[in-house]
């Protein structure tokens, strides 16, 4: 079987958006009394980034879905224990072989222009998105090697797919599958859906004014929240509006003058400012998927020798570089998917920890003897790597590489820091000229791994061709032990061969102001406001 | 007889010994010994990061404080001085060469050369000085050397034309008029007659232009376009502190206060060196 490759992950290199599983609930520091829920009244949430397009089909932007989430439903719901629940499906079926999926649909759901969601609206949806007039960048490639779909009967559609794909059930959670109106599809067009989004969901679309926010107002008559919700029904908001404030501290100025009442992305170094700020709750969620990672490209000069790889870990210090960088707002990760994803296995790095003077010596033991400047060479080469950072700085990754270059420095490898934006970022991977990059990906299925070590996508930066068949192989077998296994087994390698290394967990993190109580997170940390309400 | 003939230099003021000349005069002073020899004042590796000391407030981080890596703001102040001192002089040596000489060739053919040259310097003046050199940074990619070309891009212009206005007024001259008469070769009547007269008033705008280049180049690296985290620099610790300065005022505001000192210092000593010349 062909490795899929992933392309169209526009939010490279900041968090791009993925498939998950599970993920700890939201934890909130704001000793906000007890309140009864009561319906009414707008809530204005400030996110750092602009929107791209709100066709879910079509978008691949991590910010994008936090809107999508509110305006679109899924078949399947995701729990925060990882386990598939029944949403706009009540029910389904998978065959033996792993390639047909049959889905029994609720039949109570409308969407919000009054078109009823039956299995006609289903196979529309995957048959809009495989269609390559929509130029899905995301969403198509969730679906992985779909085939076709029937509607049985207006309750049951059945999908076939080309060969087996677990991803496929998990992937369907997510909101780049939530389920579009065909008639509002159809009647607006491609160019124009995603600027007037129809969906099932809690909250439907109201306006948008692209750089400025976009406004939801509640779906009346919703219905069909999954299990995971606190309450059945309609949405307490009344509105719900997001609006794009892209300097963190103009974010939570906003939001302490009472413009907005919730700011997302607070910066790491003002975490434990706004803990202590009485008039504000402060919620974080991990993102399921892969891990911030820093990977080495095996088809380089030195970093074809595991040896140096191994040698190039240890002589980093990653544990005070995230401490020093991330003040305790992000903990070190442990592997390369994130917890709450299935697969996650914490013990895979057991073997790693820093070790300055053993990476040195086994750097003079693999041959790199320092020349005259402090720099290794061997047999006429220096070792001297580029590493490719970010710019502008994300999420303090700057920061972040200025000390592990000091580290991998101070053990006497020349490292050039090239912060690059995206489009030479790409340039440079095209060229394989770096030897170290990073990544991070939101996923909810441990399949982002496919991403990271097969040799048919772009975002393998190791440029490995081990785990290709391992890959293959946990794409197919069907969720449970063994996969999950398979899956650890994989990470496993591509830690003890030094193809990558863990560095630290992704969490969305979101001021609130005290008032604000309810927000849920889905393992991949999409806001969901269907039980939001503000407090009197 | 002596083939150089000068007007009379004008005649000197009483030296105005202002306190405010006298402090700048010492600050410029401290940033010029720190800018030669940053080892005399400050002891410490400012490229080394220092992970377990990051963003300690002034006193337990040291004098000033520490930046995000650990260093120590005194000591990155201290040897980024060596930066903004050398661009800024730099880049004023580099535009007073190149926009003298254009000047000075200028206004001393006059005719159609004059015309089309000082065309091209309306062109060039009527862009905004920062973008240009914003654009050639981008451009060629950042380093000391290529700020120092930018920056002085900026001032070229201006160096010219005055240059340029000041050849005019003595070419004229009688005394000119005479050495051309007793057969003086150009080279000669130009750097013996006409240069010396047009001198002052180069020197003064030279003096102003440091200040300017030194903030110009300050903000290319507050834009990212500066050297790289291993030299320090003033424009560059500025703009990395942005994001921390709510909760650590320091790391922005000292780079802050040293490049205005700096700025404001060599204005007035500008100011001062005219009021000199003009009387």
């Amino acid at each position: 079987m062909p490795i899929r490759r992933r392309l169209g992950i526009i939010a490279f290199p900041a968090a791009a958006a993925l498939a998950v599983l599970s993920g700890c609930s939201a934890q909130s520091s704001g000793s906000a009394a007890e309140a009864t829920p009561a319906p009414g009244g707008s809530l204005t949430y400030a996110v750092s980034t602009a929107f791209g397009s709100f066709d879910p089909n079509v978008t691949a932007s991590v910010v994008d879905a936090r809107v999508l989430r509110q305006v679109y439903d899924s078949l399947v719901d995701l729990d925060a224990e990882g386990t598939v629940q029944p949403w706009l499906a009540s029910a389904w079926e998978v065959s033996d072989d792993g390639l047909t999926y049959t889905f029994t649909l609720r039949e109570d759901v409308t969407f919000q222009d009054g078109t009823a969601f039956d299995a006609e609206a289903v196979c529309y949806n995957f048959d809009r998105i495989t269609d390559p007039a929509t130029k899905s960048l995301y969403a198509v490639s969730l679906i992985g090697p779909y085939d076709s779909c029937s509607a049985k009967d207006p309750a049951t559609a059945v999908v076939t797919l080309k060969n087996a794909y677990t991803p496929f059930l998990t992937n369907l959670s997510t909101p780049f599958l939530g389920m579009v109106s065909p008639t509002a599809a159809e009647a607006s067009g491609l160019a124009d859906f995603g600027s007037n989004p129809v969906g099932s969901g809690p909250f439907r679309f109201a306006s948008y004014r692209p750089n400025s926010d976009v406004v939801l107002e509640r779906n009346p008559g919703y219905n069909w929240a999954p299990e995971s919700a606190e309450h059945q029904g309609e949405a307490y908001l009344e509105q719900l509006t997001f609006q794009i404030i892209a300097d963190a501290t103009v974010r939570l100025g906003s939001l302490r003058n009472g413009d907005v009442q919730a700011a997302d992305d607070v910066p790491a170094q003002q975490v434990s400012t706004v803990k202590q700020d009485s008039s504000l709750s402060y919620l974080e969620q991990t993102q399921s998927g892969a891990t911030y990672q820093l990977f080495f490209n095996t088809e380089r000069p030195g970093l074809d020798d595991p040896a140096v790889r191994s040698a190039l870990v240890k002589a980093m210090d990653l544990d005070s570089a995230v401490k020093a960088t991330y003040f305790g707002a992000y903990q070190r990760a442990a592997a390369p998917l994130a917890p709450g994803t299935i697969g996650y296995d914490e013990s895979v790095s057991s073997g790693l920890s820093y070790n300055a003077q053993a990476a040195a010596d086994e750097l003079t033991a693999a041959g790199w003897i320092p020349g005259a400047d402090g720099v290794r060479e061997k047999d006429g080469q220096r070792l001297e790597l580029t590493y490719m950072g970010p710019s502008p700085n994300y999420d303090n990754r700057q920061e972040l590489a200025e000390f592990l270059v000091q580290n991998l420095k101070d053990v006497g490898v020349g490292v050039d820091l090239e912060l690059l934006p995206s489009a030479q970022a790409f340039a440079m991977m095209e060229a394989n000229t770096f030897d170290i990059a990073t990544t991070s990906f939101v996923a909810v299925d441990p399949d982002i791994l496919s991403t990271l070590y097969s040799s048919g996508s772009i975002f393998n930066f190791s440029r490995t061709k081990a785990f290709d068949e391992d890959l293959n192989q946990a794409q197919t077998l069907p969720a449970g032990a063994e996969r999950e296994a398979l899956y650890a087994q994989i990470q496993a390698e591509a830690i003890s061969g030094a193809y990558s290394v863990p560095v630290y967990q992704l969490v969305y993190r979101v001021a609130t102001s005290t008032a604000v109580r309810d927000i849920g997170f889905d393992p991949a940390a999409y806001p969901k406001f269907h039980d939001t309400y503000l407090a009197q | 007889m002596t083939l150089v003939l000068t007007e009379p230099l004008a005649q000197q003021s009483p030296r105005k010994l202002s306190v405010l000349n006298t402090l700048s005069g010492v600050w410029l002073a401290v940033v010029g010994i720190a800018a030669l020899t940053p080892g005399l004042i400050s002891g410490v590796d400012p490229e080394v990061l220092h992970p377990e000391r990051v963003l300690l407030p002034p006193g337990e981080g040291g004098l000033l404080g520490t930046d995000q890596y650990g260093r120590g703001v005194y000591d990155l102040l201290i040897h980024g001085a060596r930066t903004a001192v050398t661009i800024g002089v730099a880049a004023t040596a580099l535009a007073v060469l190149v926009g003298g000489l254009i000047g000075l060739l200028a206004g001393y053919s006059g005719g159609l050369i004059d015309a089309v040259v000082g065309r091209c310097l309306d062109l060039m003046l009527s862009l905004p000085g920062v973008l240009l050199a914003l654009v050639i940074t981008a451009a060629a990619g950042a380093s000391v050397g290529v700020l120092i070309i930018s920056v002085a891009t900026v001032f070229v212009a201006g160096f010219a034309r005055l240059m340029r206005s000041q050849v005019l007024a003595t070419r004229d001259r009688l005394y000119v008029e005479a050495a051309r008469s007793v057969g003086l070769s150009h080279l000669r009547i130009l750097t013996r007659h006409v240069l010396p007269n047009a001198f002052a008033p180069v020197v003064v705008l030279a003096t102003i232009a440091v200040g300017e280049a030194i903030l110009v180049a300050a903000s290319l690296s507050f834009l990212g376009l500066g050297p790289k985290l291993a030299v320090p620099d003033w424009g560059q610790l500025l703009a990395s502190g942005q994001p921390y300065i709510q909760q650590s005022w320091w790391v922005s505001t000292f780079p802050g206060i040293a490049l205005s000192l700096t700025v404001v210092a060599v204005s007035l000593l500008g100011d001062r060196l005219r009021d000199q010349i003009d009387g």
